[in-house]
């Protein structure tokens, strides 16, 4: 939801396992269509930051995360926003998070597809900024 | 599903502790928490980064230049509709922020009308709202 201060909260989390990061690839005719990003979404009307992270999560990959500590906050201001269609304060929040185990596609969601990637094979796909700056931290 | 049209408040708040004490401001009496203790902080200008909005109240509400440790958390909490207006949601951003000095109230007209470390042993006598426990309890 964009609140009625223009104001929109996303949350994310980074979940990693034996060398490999869990990311989601974005649906075609969404913003930045093809490119991967960490599941997530925005946090509806009434949720907690964790709530919404465990169900986004779950929405994007099938797998249940355990939450730890948020590790990035991003904010930025979005001119003419392509939902709202006008100008958008856009916070994202980054959480660790722990999953395992094969995750399964979206269906007729934000994104449609979900996979470990390897962190030496990342170069090898386009990826949202967020993804870099949140493992930068690591 | 909550609708979208809900009123959402969005802010920053610092846990400074220092000396086995915490900084922490007294809230004017007309305010929904008035006469209780809180942590430094308010609400979020649009486009503000929390760490800016956290910084910025600090300095507003206590005159100290203060710097972010780290974010604790991110907390939310929903409050039933009162007077006419609909329900309200918090999100509130916990920083963990060093700060040392003497506070003084700068900003004028503002709900804060005082500014004072608190040993956290006399935490206990005096009136706090929520906010402050569940800071410290977020505490490594």
């Amino acid at each position: 939801m964009i609140d009625r201060l223009g104001r929109r909260i996303a949350v994310y989390g980074l979940a990693l396992e034996g060398g490999a990061v869990l990311l989601a690839r974005v649906a075609p005719t969404y913003p930045a269509a093809g490119m991967f990003t960490l599941p997530g979404g925005g946090m509806d009307w009434g949720e907690t930051p964790r709530q919404a992270l465990r169900r986004e999560f779950e929405e994007e990959t099938g797998l249940v995360p355990s939450i730890g500590d948020p590790i990035l906050v991003t904010s930025r201001v979005w001119e003419a926003d392509e939902e709202a269609g006008h100008t958008v304060h856009s916070l994202q929040i980054v959480f660790g998070a722990v999953a395992s185990g094969p995750p399964r596609p979206e269906r007729s969601g934000s994104t449609d597809h979900a996979e470990w990637i390897s962190l030496a094979d990342l170069s090898a796909v386009s990826v949202v900024p967020m993804v870099a700056e949140a493992l930068a931290l690591l | 599903m909550a609708p979208d049209s809900g009123r959402r408040r969005v802010g920053a708040y610092a846990l400074c502790i220092h000396d086995r004490s915490i900084l922490l401001t007294l809230l004017w009496d007309a305010d929904v928490d008035g006469g209780r203790w809180t942590l430094p902080g308010g609400g979020m200008d649009f486009g503000e980064h929390p760490e800016q909005t956290v910084l910025r109240e600090l300095h507003e509400e206590t005159g100290l230049r203060g710097t972010v440790r780290r974010l604790m958390d991110v907390q939310s909490h929903v409050y039933p509709a009162v007077r006419g207006h609909g329900p309200l949601q918090t999100v509130q951003f916990v920083y963990d922020v060093e700060a040392a000095g003497t506070p003084r109230v700068v900003e004028q007209g503002g709900s804060t009308v005082d500014a004072a470390w608190v040993p956290l042993t006399e935490l206990g006598g005096i009136p706090t709202v929520g906010l402050v426990g569940a800071a410290l309890d977020l505490r490594r």
